[in-house]
């Protein structure tokens, strides 16, 4: 039964999506809603697993004196002296809030600022002229990369713009129609094996059978 | 020649640093000119109904915010000088909401918007897709409390809201920066409606977007730190956008001429 319980949960949760999102009578009795309501509680009692299991992960690697346990040190302190205060003060506590707003914002606005300086010094090493694809890559990089900085008008005029916005607009749609719906495709086409219980990885299985 | 290849990073970095000092202290002031599709967009929302009600989605934090920061501010004058009502709040993107209160508290100030009755914020809802879609059939009941922690069923603007739904809503406006983001509000709340879904992208994300675009699923779009700088002009208000145009420019020069630089090196090398 470990293995055939969660599979009938997810077929009969899956006839109930499709029955609610493509059936008249599954939207007017709005099934959704229970399971919904389910989703948020399987959620965040999946968020407290995630918490216990840090936790376990962590003090081992403080036992054994891993490499960076200083670091897990850390994070543990963080993590339990800010779950204390939340559960002190609420969700809108003035220090819990504070601390989140105020910590969070500047370090992943600088975590975001650095990827700049990365983005730079990638494209100077990684644009090479190797192959002729390689080659139309770069030049249409370059077209782009500049129509659409107004640096690009002031070197070109109304031609930059027009190359730029063929780029993006026609070319890179086309393209990326071609992706999104090889992406929709391969995803109903997993949902159904799922569903069929043809897929199993979900649930500990070697995966495909 | 071939040394043109191996530049030294910090070499980059620094030169990268001193290109954005200088075009803040000496800004060059070329013009941005105005693309059809931010008259598109800033059209799309201008030709809402009277009295509308619109929902801002902020679903993005500070790493976005250089790029949608000023989008929001040019979106948030456009609806209140057109008497819009204001729905705003997003799903799983905490920080954005908090962003978003510090904007548009002085903005709210400046048209005399009343709190609770011409604009709302219901705050940061965790659930993602599954949170819009309890949105969808019931505001109130999925929202339960405002950003101050408030029970929201109290205030007249979500009185007058129950459902994001077509009867209530004219428009989403997403300032979008990943998952759960635009593309949510549209298969959930949007697709097979009159709703009018608006976004704002980061440069990065405007390729996939455009498609969307295209096929008339979003009926606007604000690209990246340019279209916020075009949108600023749209709105009669300068700002962060249009000031950042210049470093945009030189620094996009200056990867151009390295890139360059370091395919002259190659070349010869293998010559």
């Amino acid at each position: 039964m470990r293995k055939e319980g969660p599979m009938i949960l997810t077929v009969i949760s899956s006839l109930v999506v499709v029955f609610s999102t493509y059936f008249f009578l599954g939207q007017k009795w709005n099934l959704m809603e229970p399971l919904n309501n389910w989703f948020q509680i399987s959620y965040a009692i999946a968020l407290a697993l995630g918490f216990v299991n840090l936790s376990v992960i962590h003090v081992k690697y403080i036992q054994r004196k891993r490499e960076g346990w200083f670091y897990s040190i850390i994070l543990l302190l963080c993590m339990y002296a800010y779950l204390v205060l939340g559960m002190i003060e609420t969700q809108n506590g003035l220090h819990f809030d504070w601390i989140y707003v105020n910590m969070m914002s500047p370090l992943s606005a600088t975590m975001f600022s650095l990827v700049a300086f990365f983005i730079t010094s990638a494209a100077y090493r990684a644009f090479r002229i190797r192959t002729k694809e390689a080659t139309i890559l770069l030049v249409c990089a370059l077209f782009v990369m500049l129509g659409r900085a107004p640096i690009g008008d002031a070197i070109w005029g109304s031609w930059s713009a027009f190359v730029s916005k063929w780029v993006m607009g026609t070319m890179n749609v086309a393209g990326m129609r071609g992706i999104n719906l090889g992406i929709a495709v391969g995803g109903f086409a997993t949902a159904l094996r799922i569903m069929l219980g043809l897929e199993r990885a979900h649930i500990g299985g070697s995966g495909t059978q | 020649m071939e040394r043109l290849m191996k530049i030294d990073r910090r070499l980059l970095y620094l030169v990268s640093v001193a290109l954005v000092a200088v075009t803040i202290f000496m800004p060059l002031g070329l013009p941005v000119k105005v693309s059809p599709l931010a008259v598109q967009t800033y059209d799309a929302i201008k030709n809402l109904p009277d009295d509308s009600v619109v929902l801002i989605a902020p679903m993005y934090d500070p790493g976005a915010s250089g790029e949608l920061n000023p989008m929001l501010r040019a979106i948030l004058y456009q609806c209140m000088e057109r008497n819009y009502k204001i729905i705003l709040g997003n799903t799983n993107w905490t920080l954005g909401v908090a962003i978003a209160h510090d904007m548009i508290t002085p903005i709210a100030a400046e048209f005399n918007y009343v709190y609770g009755t011409d604009y709302i914020e219901f705050g940061s809802k965790p659930g993602g897709a599954v949170w819009m879609q309890s949105a969808k059939t019931d505001l109130a009941g999925a929202a339960i409390v405002d950003y101050n922690n408030d029970p929201i069923g109290q205030f007249p603007l979500i009185q007058a809201v129950p459902t994001l739904t077509q009867e209530y809503i004219a428009a989403v406006l997403v300032l979008d920066c990943g998952t759960p983001g635009a593309l949510e509000w549209l298969q959930i709340i949007t697709q097979g409606t009159s709703i009018k879904l608006i976004v704002g992208e980061i440069q990065m994300s405007v390729p996939d977007s455009m498609t969307y675009v295209q096929s008339g699923q979003y009926n606007g779009m604000i690209a990246g730190s340019r279209g916020g700088a075009e949108y600023e002009q749209l709105v009669g208000r300068p700002g962060a956008a249009l000031k950042s145009q210049d470093t945009m420019s030189v620094i996009a020069l200056m990867v151009a001429l390295f890139i360059v630089l370091g395919n002259i090196g190659y070349v010869t090398r293998k010559r």
